[in-house]
């Protein structure tokens, strides 16, 4: 048993919270985010990412601009708006409180 | 021996082998139908076949000039398979508190979705989040107030607005067959809209960052001061307007020349023709953030449908009025209100002074002349106009 079902719901509740702290560092265009998160847990593809993107977009957390690239249409680059950054702070505090939740329940197992 | 086809995707000129083309295409076709109806269809499938053009570019490089089926499968393999979000097309398009803002920050690039002649006005309302019936509707008053420099204007932002556009549309036709000569045109504006995006970029280039900054700064300036600007002037025009009526309806002259009825139509019409545009253009102006589209349209209607209204009236009364006024005017030259100088029929000069006399004219009126000769005083003979 290999708990795969258990780790992907866990891994696409947080995905949202990964690619906001992705795009919060840097501004980026989707290649960089997939190769960003290609070496982490948050491993994806464009089939879900592209989804993604238009629905916080839509939410306006994140917004993007146009840059031309050296080959090829020009290409969009994706940023935090300040909506965004704030959504990041409180995923942030609320990421604390879960890992605070899961040491208390874990000593509460214990003792 | 493998046939080729020939495909645009994102500006992107690919030759392709046919039985690739045909993967690809049902790609598309099952992303387009699992999009439905997703307000943002065009622009997901739109970065769909940019992601896919990249990485057959990439392919490319290693080897070959031809995209093949392998490649395909490999690109679709990569980029998976669309999944969706669950609270994705569910999500509501109210702009939240401080969201506008964030309009100014995007590059104003043509509508190629939402063009009728280039796109500029479609572009210029996706910029805004407004919708572009209305920056139309802008466009075309500002075309007569300006006396048609706002054609120049459009042709200018034409050029100058960037074309992201590549023909999303190319391959996606529903599945059909397309005829050789069909598959040729299409490829050649394919292929022209991709030189185009090139010519754009360079221009780009040249201009940034500076210009990028300017144009910006400049974009944030004019719409607050235009918004600022309206509402200053549209206020002006109710205070002038209702005092006007005010101080012009009773029966000061030469307004009593002609029925009462006929002057309230005049100054009402003239009044209402010149506040509704202005009314309307404050309208717009404040319909992102303040009231809802549906609304707007309404209210929009209403403007359109009363100043026409208005100026029927207006030229109607106008009709009626203006002989009544220069057949007061021929009889009382010196009224001290109103002159119209009339030659033969056609009306020269109009003179309008609220305060009394019109400067061009005698301030002192021929006094009565005590009679010496026993006859009684005679009254001053009018000066006619001519």
């Amino acid at each position: 048993m290999d708990n795969e079902h258990t780790k992907q719901q866990v891994r696409k509740g947080l995905l949202v919270y990964a690619l906001l702290t992705v795009i919060a560092a840097q501004e980026l265009y989707v290649a960089d985010i997939l190769k960003t998160l290609r070496g982490s847990e948050f491993s994806t593809q464009e089939g879900t990412l592209y989804p993604l993107l238009s629905r916080l977009r839509r939410e306006q957390l994140i917004s993007y601009r146009w840059v031309e690239s050296p080959s090829g249409p020009p290409r969009k680059y994706y940023a935090l708006t300040p909506a965004g950054n704030a959504c990041l702070k409180d995923l942030d505090a609320y990421w604390g409180d879960i890992n605070r939740s899961i040491e208390k329940l874990k000593k509460g197992a214990k003792g | 021996m493998n046939k080729t086809a020939t495909i645009n995707l994102s500006g992107q000129v690919f030759t392709i082998d046919d039985d690739a083309y045909k993967v690809l295409e049902s790609y598309l076709n099952t992303l387009r139908t699992q999009l439905g109806d997703d307000d943002d269809r065009e622009e997901i499938l739109h970065d769909f076949e940019q992601a896919i053009a990249e990485h057959l570019l990439e392919s490319l490089k290693v080897r070959g000039k031809v995209v093949t089926l392998a490649m395909v499968k490999r690109v679709t393999e990569t980029i998976g398979v669309y999944e969706p979000t669950e609270e994705s097309a569910k999500v509501s398009d109210e702009p939240r508190s401080g969201g506008w803002q964030q309009h100014f920050r995007r590059t104003l690039y043509l509508n190629k979705d939402d063009a009728i002649i280039a796109g500029v006005c479609g572009g210029i309302a996706r910029a805004l989040d407004v919708d572009s019936f209305w920056i139309r509707v802008l466009f075309v008053i500002l075309a007569f107030a300006t006396s048609g420099f706002m054609i120049v204007v459009y042709i200018i932002l034409s050029f100058i607005m960037l074309d992201p556009e590549s023909s999303t549309k190319g391959f996606t036709s529903g599945g059909k067959a397309l005829s050789a000569g069909a598959l040729v045109a299409r490829s050649k504006q394919g292929f022209n809209r991709a030189q185009t995006n090139i010519r754009h970029a360079k221009i780009e280039r040249r201009f940034s960052p500076l210009a990028r900054f300017v144009k910006k700064l400049f974009r944030f300036v004019a719409a607050t001061a235009s918004i600022i600007l309206i509402t200053l002037i549209t206020i002006g025009y109710v205070i002038a307007g209702v005092s006007w009526l005010a101080h012009r309806s009773s029966t000061n002259q030469p307004f009593s020349a002609s029925p009462g009825g006929v002057n309230y139509a005049l100054l009402f019409g003239s009044y209402l023709v010149l506040v509704l545009p202005l009314l309307a253009i404050l309208l717009v102006s404040l319909a992102q953030r303040l009231v809802r589209t549906a609304i707007v349209v309404r209210i929009g209607a209403l403007l359109l449908g009363t100043w026409l209204i208005a100026l029927v009236l207006f030229v109607g009364a106008a009709a009626v009025a203006i002989p009544d006024w220069a057949n007061w005017s021929r009889q009382h030259p010196h009224n001290g209100y109103f002159q119209l100088q009339v030659n033969k029929g056609h009306v020269d000069n109009i003179c309008l002074n609220v305060a009394g006399h019109c400067n061009d004219h005698p301030q002192e009126q021929p006094k009565y002349i005590p009679s010496t000769n026993g006859l009684p005083p005679q009254p001053p003979k009018p000066q006619m106009m001519y």
